[in-house]
């Protein structure tokens, strides 16, 4: 069966047609399926619509002549191969067709018909080699110009004699500059090995090289095959000096940073269970973290897999247990569940928490004693005050009354020194009785317990010297008092302070004509100051100490009575507060009270 | 017409010396009665003991009481009398030396209808028991049927 081959003949003269025709038929190399066309364009519309496996092609046609017609249909129709006919004269014309890229040439009056048909079918078989050739040409050219490995080929001498584009990039240097150079890494035939290529002091590229011995062009050859691996290689880089940095962190700390497996097999420790806890960190590895603390505390440890921060005790090497603090939490890694677990040794920080403890428990417990002890006392001298209101003041009312009856009863018996020895018996009475009531005002300050609220000093003051003023109408007193001047503290004590203080202004101002009181406060670097002020008898700064004492009167009770209990009270008051109360004062020309409470 | 009686429960000697004149400068009609203890404030009171003879509709028209006192104290005396149906209508008028916040509470709410101290000067003293008598015997009005 013969292969059958579709030919276009584009031919003008219908004999020539017939002719070429007829010998084609006659060939026994192969069954010609003829298709023809007379002009070009008749040429070109059965080219659109029907395959040829070659060409017959006259030159000279009505509308296209000469070597002309072969240029265009090549140009058209590079697919097809084509075979020229050419005039007698014209060999020359044929050589050229071939050079245009024809197949081949037959001139016209010496055609045989065995050599027509061997010369299409040639034509045909050359054509389709010379198509594959070029096909698998073109592959191989893209795979290496497009590989992005760098392939380069050097003689034995190391001259290099082929680069692809990815070389030259590699290299960073042109096909025309690198052809020719000798390649400057080592040649050697063994496993590949990495080089590093220095394009520039801070532009380095490293690559893995293999090298392959060939045959090229009949000489042997070194086929270099580099694969750039810079990308690699530096993430590789960073990844080593992260971890680095990951590792030093992590053996430097003096925290134990561990990591277990869901067993609770250790799978890292580090270093500071072995200076710690003093573990061998290898034997380590035999053990499982949860065997090293405590039972009773791991118990109260919920969940490790959670986030959490718990306490807990683990035992050292030598046995002894030791305190931590710290949390743990469960990662996912290789598929795997592990825990990692960061804790800290407070065990001398448990030591000292358990001394404070211990201290404040002994503290406490001291303070429970020493109140009851207080209480007790207190217990003591309240039952001390009651006998003394009740059984001092007895005897002193049969004094003062028997006296009395025998003044009344006895009185023509009695002359009048006898009279005045009995008046003043009776006036000592009430004097006795007068300091015992002091002294029991003055017991119940320090035994009062202290309820602070805001107290308005000027509101007491105002509302006890108009009293007075009241009292003593007759006098003449100004009063300076500053508005709303408020304390913090014990409303009842405050009172019986201002009482005091202003009941000594009012008492040691009545011998002066005119007089002044005032209550003020100021601020200065201390704090705030409270002062009441008088323009009375005053008194001799070289006897201020004594003015707080119990008792102690700076004046004689015939010219200011009293009974010297009065500022020791203020003093008490001002005392039990925390705060502080000083004196200034000038002999008839007044006296300044001032405290300053915290 | 029998007159009721005022109860001084005092035992010291001195001061029921000195109530009895400060009494008797007073010109009530009311006699006084003294007892020197707790015990026998209780016994006159209830009738019992060395006073079962007494007529237990006799009640006195007032008390005075002292609040330290042998035996049984005042404020114990104070609460057996309000306990009693007899006595518990009875006014008690405190009157001791003591000003103790505690003693004053504490027989307020025991149920005096007074706390009245001591005066040491004596005129103060007679005045006292005058404004007392006064108070109690002719101003205030009682149940009619008391004791």
């Amino acid at each position: 069966m013969f292969e059958q081959l579709q030919i276009l003949l584009v031919e003008d003269s219908p004999g020539d047609a017939r002719l070429i025709e007829e010998m084609l038929k006659e060939s026994h190399i192969a069954e010609f399926k003829i298709k023809k066309a007379k002009l070009k364009s008749e040429a070109f519309e059965l080219l659109k619509n029907y395959s040829f496996d070659a060409i017959l092609l006259d030159l000279n046609l009505p509308d296209s002549y000469g070597i002309e017609t072969c240029t265009t249909f090549v140009r058209e129709y590079p697919q097809i191969p084509i075979v020229v006919l050419t005039g007698n004269e014209s060999e020359q014309i044929g050589e050229e067709a071939l050079m245009l890229g024809a197949q081949d040439y037959l001139i016209k009056g010496q055609i045989d018909n065995r050599p027509l048909a061997r010369a299409l079918r040639f034509s045909i078989e050359r054509f389709r080699i010379q198509k594959r050739l070029q096909n698998s040409e073109t592959r191989f050219r893209i795979m290496i110009e497009k590989n992005d490995d760098s392939i380069i080929i050097t003689d034995k001498g190391g001259i290099i004699k082929f680069v692809n584009p990815a070389a030259e990039k590699l290299f960073n240097k042109s096909k025309e500059k690198l052809l020719g150079e000798k390649f400057e890494y080592p040649i050697t035939e063994e496993k590949p090995y990495e080089i590093l290529i220095t394009r520039n002091h801070d532009d380095k590229r490293y690559a893995d090289m293999r090298i392959v011995e060939i045959e090229w062009e009949n000489v042997p050859m070194n086929l270099l095959t580099l694969h750039d691996i810079t990308e690699r290689k530096t993430a590789e880089n960073l990844l080593r000096e992260s971890e680095e940095r990951f590792r030093l962190i992590s053996e430097n700390s003096l925290d134990l940073i561990s990591m277990v497996n869901e067993n609770g097999y250790f799978v890292y420790a580090s270093p500071s269970f072995e200076t710690l806890l003093e573990y061998p960190t290898r034997e380590l590895y035999k053990k499982r973290l949860f065997d090293l603390i405590n039972k009773e505390d791991l118990e109260k440890i919920p969940n490790w897999k959670n986030k959490l921060q718990s306490k807990f005790r683990i035992i050292d090497a030598k046995g002894f247990w030791r305190w931590m603090e710290g949390s743990s939490y469960t990662i996912l890694w290789k598929h795997q569940t592990f825990i990692i677990s960061v804790c800290r040794d407070i065990t001398e920080r448990i030591i000292a928490d358990n001394e404070i403890k211990k201290l404040n428990a002994e503290l406490e417990q001291r303070v429970v004693q020493r109140t009851a002890e207080l209480e007790a006392a207190n217990k003591e001298l309240e039952s001390f005050s009651f006998s003394v209101s009740h059984d001092l003041r007895a005897p002193l009312r049969s004094i003062d009354g028997f006296s009395k009856i025998l003044l009344e009863d006895y009185k023509d018996k009695l002359d009048s020194f006898g009279q005045d020895y009995l008046n003043r018996v009776r006036h000592a009475t009430i004097r006795m009785s007068n300091l015992i009531d002091d002294f029991l005002k003055l017991s119940r300050i320090t035994r009062i317990e202290l309820t602070r609220t805001n107290v308005n000093l000027s509101q007491i003051a105002l509302d006890y010297l108009n009293e007075q003023r009241k009292i003593n109408p007759e006098r003449n007193v100004k009063f300076i008092v500053s508005p709303d001047i408020y304390v913090y503290a014990d409303s009842q004590l405050m009172k019986i302070l201002m009482e005091n203080l202003l009941g000594n202004s009012w008492k040691f101002t009545r011998n002066h004509g005119e007089a002044v009181i005032e209550i003020g406060s100021y601020e200065n670097k201390d704090g705030k100051i409270f002062f009441i002020k008088d323009d009375g008898a005053g008194f001799d700064m070289a006897n201020a100490g004594k003015l707080f004492t119990p008792f102690e009167r700076l004046h004689s009770s015939s010219e200011y009575e009293g009974t010297g209990i009065g500022l020791a009270t203020v003093h008490r008051i001002i005392a039990r507060h925390g705060g502080r109360i000083w004196a200034e004062g000038e002999i008839e020309k007044g006296a300044k009270f001032s405290f300053i409470l915290p | 017409m029998f007159t009721k009686s005022i109860l001084l429960v005092e035992d010291n000697p001195d001061d029921e010396a000195l109530a009895l004149r400060a009494f008797g400068s007073s010109n009530f009609p009311h006699p006084l009665r003294v007892v020197h203890d707790g015990k026998e404030a209780i016994d006159y009171l209830l009738c019992t003991g060395g006073f079962s003879n007494r007529n237990p509709n006799e009640m006195p028209a007032l008390i005075m009481l002292d609040l330290k006192l042998p035996k049984v104290a005042g404020l114990k005396v104070l609460q057996v009398v309000r306990t009693h149906e007899r006595t518990k209508l009875v006014p008690v008028v405190i009157l001791t030396s003591s000003k103790e916040e505690k003693d004053v509470l504490n027989a307020y709410s025991l149920g005096a209808n007074s706390y009245i101290r001591k005066p040491i000067r004596f005129e103060e003293f007679v005045d006292t028991i005058k404004e007392i008598g006064k108070y109690w015997l002719r101003l205030n009005e009682l149940p009619q049927n008391l004791g």
